[in-house]
């Protein structure tokens, strides 16, 4: 088989796929509300809205594992997990619309819906 | 057996060592300030791009599985069915690639396309763990994912390079 480093295709390939994720991520990113969606297991156990969070708290989910979120006034952030890993606090702080964080040992997620309100319930 | 097999099974078994030992040193290293968080290079892909492309499709496979089975042992089912299930994808997209006539794609699209079909699988697994939420990561995974695959797809390349400078 020929050794080639990059064809005509390859940069199409490329770029076609860039240009989705792109797509993608400003389709995601709309809308300029704040609603900061919990899930476990696929259901949403809290919604909470972040334009209006003004003092620092934190709160417990219970999900396969036990985790901690503190929402502060610039958004919403994993604070404390008991999974191995810890990837879902790598993710930091989220506030966007689009944005997401995920703990995975203990499939419980956050993401940031951009309706104003009446969240969509069917996404995600 | 004949000597081609023999050979086959034993480039098969390094190549396995490979991987495993690429992926073992890329979780070491903290990529989570380079990387959207979970998300890694994917390095231990170029040892099944260079079965699928040296050896066999058929190895490529080989690879996929042993390097899953070691995550099986050290990091739980979970982690196995991810890794198993990004591999086979991945692979089998990598060896369609391969096939492709006149060799359309070069090395760089056949990391890219690992890439994406590699998160693309692992992406609908996570769905079935944490629900469809996982869905709103697949910007960052398209886009870093293209990025990665560009990277294996050049060490590719050259390792190609290397191991052929005989020939």
């Amino acid at each position: 088989m020929k050794n080639k480093l990059i064809s005509k295709a390859d940069v199409i390939l490329v770029l076609a796929l860039a240009a989705v994720g792109v797509l993608l991520f400003i389709l995601f990113s709309r809308g300029g509300g704040k609603t900061a969606i919990i899930e476990y297991d696929g259901k949403t156990v809290k919604e909470i809205d972040l334009e209006n969070a003004k003092e620092e708290y934190s709160f417990e989910v219970e999900g396969d594992l036990k985790v901690v979120f503190t929402v502060t006034k610039d958004g919403i952030r994993f604070s404390a997990s008991e999974c191995p890993d810890g990837i879902c606090m790598d993710f930091g702080v989220i506030s966007r619309p689009g944005q997401i964080a995920v703990c995975a040992p203990a499939r419980v997620s956050v993401r940031i819906s951009g309706d104003e309100k009446n969240v969509d319930g069917v996404t995600g | 057996m004949n000597r081609k097999r023999l050979e086959n099974i034993a480039k098969s078994g390094l190549l396995s060592a490979f991987a495993i030992a690429v992926s073992l040193l890329e979780s070491l290293v903290p990529s989570s300030s380079l990387l959207p968080p979970g998300m890694k290079v994917g390095f231990s892909n170029v040892a099944t791009m260079i079965a699928a492309k040296n050896v066999s499709f058929a190895s490529a496979f080989a690879v996929t599985v042993v390097k899953s089975l070691f995550v099986l042992i050290t990091r739980g089912v979970t982690a196995f069915l991810l890794s198993l299930a990004g591999g086979l994808c991945s692979v089998s997209a990598v060896v369609l690639i391969f096939r492709s006539r006149k060799g359309r794609f070069g090395c760089v699209g056949a990391g890219v396309v690992g890439a994406a079909c590699h998160n693309a699988a692992q992406v609908a697994v996570y769905s079935v763990i944490v629900g469809g939420a996982i869905f709103w990561y697949l910007p960052y995974l398209l886009v870093f994912g293209t990025l990665c695959g560009i990277l294996t797809g050049a060490v590719l390349y050259l390792a190609e390079k290397a191991l052929n400078k005989d020939k």
